[in-house]
């Protein structure tokens, strides 16, 4: 019913005004579906004539018994009654049906364009805004907004409705019109006032409902950790405190949604008392009032009171649902920067020669700025990064794989600048594998497969061979069929790195970065996966953010980055030789792995 | 309740609440959890009868007041007397209304909070296993939208049910009794009669079509948004891969199932609407009535009545069914609107309410604790013996994770357990707490099965760090102190001075008062790590079982690890899962596993001298080569 359902009710800063956004709403509807959006009106003005229309022939029928005239005439009128009855019904089951359909492919359309548009957007996007807002965009928000077009629509028909319905009372009657219109602005006041209460209760009550629901996922997912420590009756009593506050502030709201109904009900029984005794006294004492009147009067009353509640209805909520249309416009708006040249150039197998050409970016304040940077990796060779943390290092490849644009200078791959190149076939040739990675829920395969949607499962299972997770995956029950859970929780994290790294191998990059790759996997896995790298990188271009020092040992070529910049350039032995950045980089981060390091570490403590 | 006393194992938590509705069938959960609220339940009929009755009497008065204005012999004040009394019972009824309406929303949010915390208590007292089956969205769904839906049950449906049923029975009985009588038939009642058929077929229809497609919906709902809940916490996977227009075919057909299913329970909605059938009712019993009047049929009772000399004039009939009865006649039938509008929403909310009930207690009644001994015996200081007696174990009773492992440790040794990823390492550990019960074989601490012990001896003096560090959200001191509820602020910040964990603490904006957890400041792994071993070290177990989570970090950070890492170990029985090679290299026994069996134990040099695979967890590739003794080379080789 429509008043125990509220909108949401969120802060928001509003940027658009609201004549604006119900333009651009109601362009919304005009550009897809103007032609059933004038239906559904057309039958909704016909529900609505045929409703007042019916107490006007009641009225005169009534006049017929009252007179005795049971004539043809009368018996006409007694069957428009009925026949007005089916009008309404069938003009309300056409109005329900077509806006039903209206609503229904707006919002498949709302969230279409939603989603399309988050699509679109780059990652400094999704840095600024959390992907749960997000989520409750496409779905409540556009929720909101199918409800604001009814919300609108029944404001706009019951507006109607009431001058109708005012007009044709005071034709009828004028003083007895203005005894029965006594009470609406009590009954408009007090609706108002009861919702606005009930707005606060129930804006407390959905909190106390978050942080209940909060509380019992919370319990769920640390349920392990609640055994272990033996805690579960602590639990409980703090879950039973929660749910307490949850049951107090629901027994608030309550006293506000229950009042509403019988109040308004009273009321009108109040409006119906002062016709009854006022047009009584007319009709009884003066004559100025026939009993055929009266009667309508009373059935108007009661078309007369509930747009009046629609309304209070409407006033209450467009605030919130406003905000919510201009949320989901807003989102529409945004506008990426990282965009596809309109001429892209088709790319081809690429070769892999890198050139950060005097490159200018800048993100956001905890990470360094990058000015005038250069540097060149000719095709095939393999790159080892290293610096100390927050040196700037995943930057760089978050602007190989355009995730971002750069603001002067250019990053420039075979010859062309990457900006150049149509986007998605640009970035299908990189691979990246990341410390922490996220698998989709799904099986384990077809985990991989996102890597290349048409891949057999033999070139799967190789491709899980190589990088060494076959042994794991093989004793998992259902091996490759495993369902990883959400975000491959069910996977311990070095799992999850060898399905990443056997996903980014199966897309055949041709250029593959591997950022803190093999952090999660032990020490003789991950030599392993260096050896077979060793093979499958051939021909390849590759650029690795090492925290292992056989890495790095491997690599053609070591670049060490401190704030943005290149310090030192060369291989492993020479730059160790040099006593300089990385002969210090390498006691900061290497020591620990070497094996004296190993030997003295019982002495901490 | 009786029929719950049966012999009844508990298993790792118990609540009374747990026994306290019955749970032999969805039903009658439903209504033990209703009946629990006797007295409210009583109240609420109390007052919705009068709500109801009133409802019904109120067109017979004005009725009674347009027949008094038409006769001529009418009285004034009898007229104003009706008028006062209608707007009593207006009064009235809005009180009643408004006394029923508050009572079975009270009683409809205990009975949600009294399912809650069954729910919950449940929810604890299942092990591992349980925990592990189900889908945590699931869990979660139960526990808010389904319990939700029980919550409806009683309000709106007992509610709005009873003042349907109530509220047409009233207006039945007061149409019969001013209906005209033709050879004793109450001739006006064929009406609402032959309305009533097809309404009842149709919200027959209504209740087989309507209700499966709302849980369609529903379902398809929290599909999509769980769906794009996790591509966009992924959305760095999809550009990497270029996977946009494949998520985009994905959504769109998620997207596009659900509207069609939301359009066609719109369509199915506006095609029941009971308008035309109340419309009619009261259109033909005018009709009707007026065809009655005009054929002088009339009701015996009031016939009587109004004869007393007070008969209306002016050509109406004088058969006591005139135009005051026509007139009630037409609003009561307009009474039945709200009733057959209301059923057909009813009917969907039952069976959804009904869908819920049935999962929740299914969920419930799932067997999967882990039978707590009949007689624990209670072991105030545990010393630390541990003993794994040829233990076998499989979570799903086909596959073996575990393969008869057995080994003894003595109180105070440090014990790693190494082996590459899907060993049965964690698994192993999991047995130790009893978080699963062994398939074969038996763990002993100090001796003792474990199975005999009681849960407060295994959970207080076997201590887990586990790899996911799971922190609440609260503050940094209320989740160490989650060790030791009643530690005090001093002791807190020793130990998290001891875990190498204050200083990082100190440097947050509210110090020990910082949230942290999912809804908290975000705090990388070695500082997660470190508040779990302060919460350790403040829980001070016997045992300590760690499973180390390991990440790229420098040097520096490593020696704070190391440091509390060895603190925490220090003068108890530990053991250790890591890939961090220095702690491996001092623990006093290795334990090496490789799928599910042990292939060696002893100290890091026994092993290096006998274990190839020890080698291949210990050192790297290209070390083992160098490294290996010879006898051992050809062995390592034939592995590859």
């Amino acid at each position: 019913m429509g008043f125990i359902q509220e909108l949401p009710d969120e802060k928001y800063d509003r940027k658009y005004g609201d004549v604006y956004l119900f333009k651009r709403l109601f362009g919304y509807i005009a550009k897809h579906d103007m032609k059933t959006f004038f239906t559904v009106l057309a039958w909704m003005i016909l529900q609505t004539a045929a409703n007042i229309l019916i107490p006007y022939f009641i009225k005169l029928v009534i006049t017929g018994v009252q007179d005795g005239n049971f004539d043809t005439i009368f018996y006409v009128q007694t069957g428009v009654v009925v026949l007005l009855y089916a009008t309404f019904w069938l003009a309300q089951y056409r109005a329900l049906y077509r806006s039903s359909i209206l609503t229904g492919e707006m919002l498949r359309r709302i969230r279409k364009d939603s989603f399309d548009t988050l699509l679109r957007n780059d990652m400094a996007f999704y840095d600024e805004n959390k992907s749960g807002k997000l989520v409750s965009r496409v779905t409540s928000d556009s929720d909101t907004i199918s409800q604001m077009v009814q919300l609108t629509t029944s404001f706009m028909i019951n507006i109607l409705v009431m001058i109708a319905v005012l007009v044709l009372l005071f034709v009828t009657n004028s003083s007895l019109a203005l005894i029965t219109i006594a009470v609406v602005p009590i009954l408009f006041g007090l609706a108002i006032a009861i919702r606005l209460f009930s707005r606060r209760t129930s804006k407390n009550w959905r909190k106390t409902i978050a942080i209940l629901n909060a509380n019992v996922a919370e319990s769920i997912s640390g349920i392990e950790v609640t055994k272990s420590f033996n805690q579960e009756k602590e639990a409980f009593e703090r879950f039973k405190g929660i749910n307490l506050r949850n049951y107090r502030a629901a027994y608030i709201r309550a006293w506000g949604m229950s009042i509403f109904f019988p109040l308004i009900e009273t009321l009108f029984g109040v409006g119906t008392f002062l016709v009854l005794y006022y047009g009584g006294r007319m009709s009884f004492q003066l004559g100025t009032l026939d009993v055929a009147t009266l009667y309508f009067f009373i059935l108007m009353l009661n078309r007369f009171f509930m747009p009046l509640l629609e309304i209070t209805r409407f006033f209450n909520q467009f605030e919130a649902g406003l905000a919510a249309v201009e949320r989901i416009f807003s989102l529409m708006d945004s506008e990426p920067n990282v965009v596809e040249d309109p001429n892209p150039i088709i790319v081809g197998e690429l070769k892999g020669k890198i050139d950060f050409g005097k490159m200018t970016f800048h993100y956001n304040p905890s990470e360094p700025l990058y000015k005038d940077f250069t540097l060149g990796i000719p095709a095939g060779q393999t790159v080892a990064i290293v610096g100390r943390t927050g040196a700037g290092k995943s930057t760089l490849v978050s602007l190989l794989a355009r995730f971002y644009d750069v603001s002067e200078g250019g990053i420039v791959v075979d010859g062309t600048d990457i900006r150049k190149y149509a986007l998605q076939e640009y970035r299908d040739q990189i691979g990246i594998v990341l410390q922490d990675n996220i698998l989709f829920s799904g099986s384990i395969e077809e985990n991989i497969r996102y890597g290349k949607l048409k891949a057999s499962r033999e070139e799967i299972e190789l491709a899980a061979k190589n990088v060494y997770a076959w042994e794991f995956i093989q004793s998992l029950p259902n091996g490759l069929d495993t369902e990883v859970g959400e975000k491959g929780t069910k996977l311990s994290a070095g799992q999850k790195q060898l399905v990443a790294f056997a996903r980014a191998l199966l897309s055949d990059p041709r250029i593959l970065i591997l950022d803190e790759a093999t952090a999660a996997i032990d020490a003789y896995t991950e030599s392993l996966i260096q050896e077979a790298l060793k093979v499958l990188l051939k021909g390849r271009t590759a650029i690795i953010i090492a925290h292992r020092l056989t890495t790095v040992e491997n690599a053609d070529r070591i670049v060490v980055i401190d704030d943005a910049e290149i310090v030192e350039e060369g291989n492993h032995q020479d730059l160790m030789n040099k006593k300089g950045k990385y002969w210090q980089l390498y006691d900061m981060y290497f020591r620990h792995q070497s094996l004296e390091y190993i030997e003295q570490a019982a002495k901490l403590s | 309740m009786t029929e719950n006393q049966i012999n009844h194992i508990t298993g790792e938590f118990y609540d009374p609440v747990m026994d306290k509705y019955s749970k032999k069938s969805h039903l009658k959960w439903v209504l033990s959890h209703v009946l629990a609220h006797k007295t409210n339940i009583a109240l609420f009929f109390l007052f919705a009868t009068v709500n109801s009755a009133i409802a019904a009497i109120t067109p017979l008065l004005l009725g009674d007041l347009i027949n008094e204005i038409l006769a001529t012999s009418g009285i004034w004040e009898r007229i104003t007397n009706l008028a006062f009394i209608i707007l009593i019972l207006t009064v009235v009824s809005g009180l009643a209304g408004f006394a029923s309406g508050i009572i079975i929303e009270i009683t409809s949010q205990r009975v949600e909070r009294d399912i809650r915390d069954e729910y919950y208590a449940s929810m604890l007292s299942k092990s591992m296993t349980f925990h592990d089956e189900v889908k945590a969205g699931d869990v979660m769904a139960r526990a808010t939208f389904d319990t939700r839906m029980v919550n409806f049950f009683v309000n709106p449906v007992i509610h709005l049910l009873y003042a349907a049923v109530f509220g047409v029975l009233f207006t039945v009985i007061t149409m019969a009794i001013i209906s005209p009588y033709w050879n004793r038939l109450p001739v006006l009642l064929i009406i609402p009669i032959t309305i009533a058929i097809p309404i009842f077929f149709f919200a027959r229809w209504f209740y087989k079509s309507v209700g499966p497609i709302s849980m369609q919906i529903q379902q398809s709902y929290s599909n999509l948004s769980s769906y794009l809940q996790e591509k966009l916490m992924g959305i760095s996977v999809i550009k990497t891969f270029a996977r946009e227009p494949f998520e985009r075919v994905a959504f769109r057909e998620k997207n596009d199932q659900l509207s069609e299913e939301i359009i066609t329970r719109g369509k199915l909605r506006a095609r029941y609407f009971p308008a035309l059938f109340v419309g009619l009712g009261v259109g033909l019993s005018i009709l009707w009535g007026s065809i009655l009047i005009d054929l002088g049929i009339g009701n015996p009772v009031t016939t009587v009545v109004w004869n007393q000399g007070t008969l209306l004039a002016g050509g109406i009939t004088i058969s006591g069914f005139g135009l005051g009865e026509l007139i009630t006649y037409s609003l009561l039938a307009g009474n039945l609107f709200f009733p057959v509008w209301v059923m057909s929403w009813m009917l969907v909310l039952i069976q959804m309410g009904f869908a819920g009930a049935d999962r929740i207690v299914d969920i419930l009644t799932k067997e999967t604790i882990i039978p707590s001994p009949e007689e624990p015996i209670k072991i105030a200081n545990v010393k630390g013996d541990v003993e794994f007696k040829n233990v076998t174990f499989s979570y799903d009773g086909k596959t073996e994770v575990l393969k008869n492992i057995a080994f003894s440790i003595p109180a105070g040794s440090n014990v790693a357990i190494v082996g590459p990823a899907g060993c049965g390492k964690t698994t192993a550990m999991k047995l130790l707490t009893r978080l699963y019960d062994v398939t074969s074989g038996s763990v002993h601490v100090d001796g003792v099965d474990i199975r005999k012990l009681s849960f407060d001896t295994i959970r207080r003096n076997i201590g887990v760090i586990e790899q996911d560090i799971v922190l609440f959200s609260a503050s940094i001191k209320e989740n160490i102190s989650y060790g030791n509820l009643d530690a005090t602020e001093d002791e807190i910040i020793e130990v998290a001075k001891m875990a190498q964990a204050d200083e990082f603490i100190v440097k947050f904006d509210k110090g020990y008062d910082t949230i942290v957890g999912e809804r908290g400041t975000t705090l990388s792994g070695g500082q997660k790590q470190r508040i779990a071993i302060a919460r350790m070290l403040l829980a001070n177990p016997k045992v300590l079982i760690f499973d180390d989570a390991s990440s790229a970090v420098d040097s520096e950070t490593e020696d704070k690890i190391n440091t509390a890492i060895n603190r925490v170990l220090k003068e108890r029985t530990s053991f250790i899962i890591t890939h961090r090679l220095s702690t491996i290299r001092h623990s006093d026994i290795i334990v090496v596993l490789k799928q599910g069996e042990v292939q060696a134990i002893g100290s890091h040099d026994e092993l290096l001298s006998e274990s190839v695979d020890y080698w291949r967890v210990f050192a790297r590739f290209s070390e083992i080569r160098k490294m290996m003794p010879e006898r051992m080379l050809s062995e390592f080789s034939q592995g590859e």
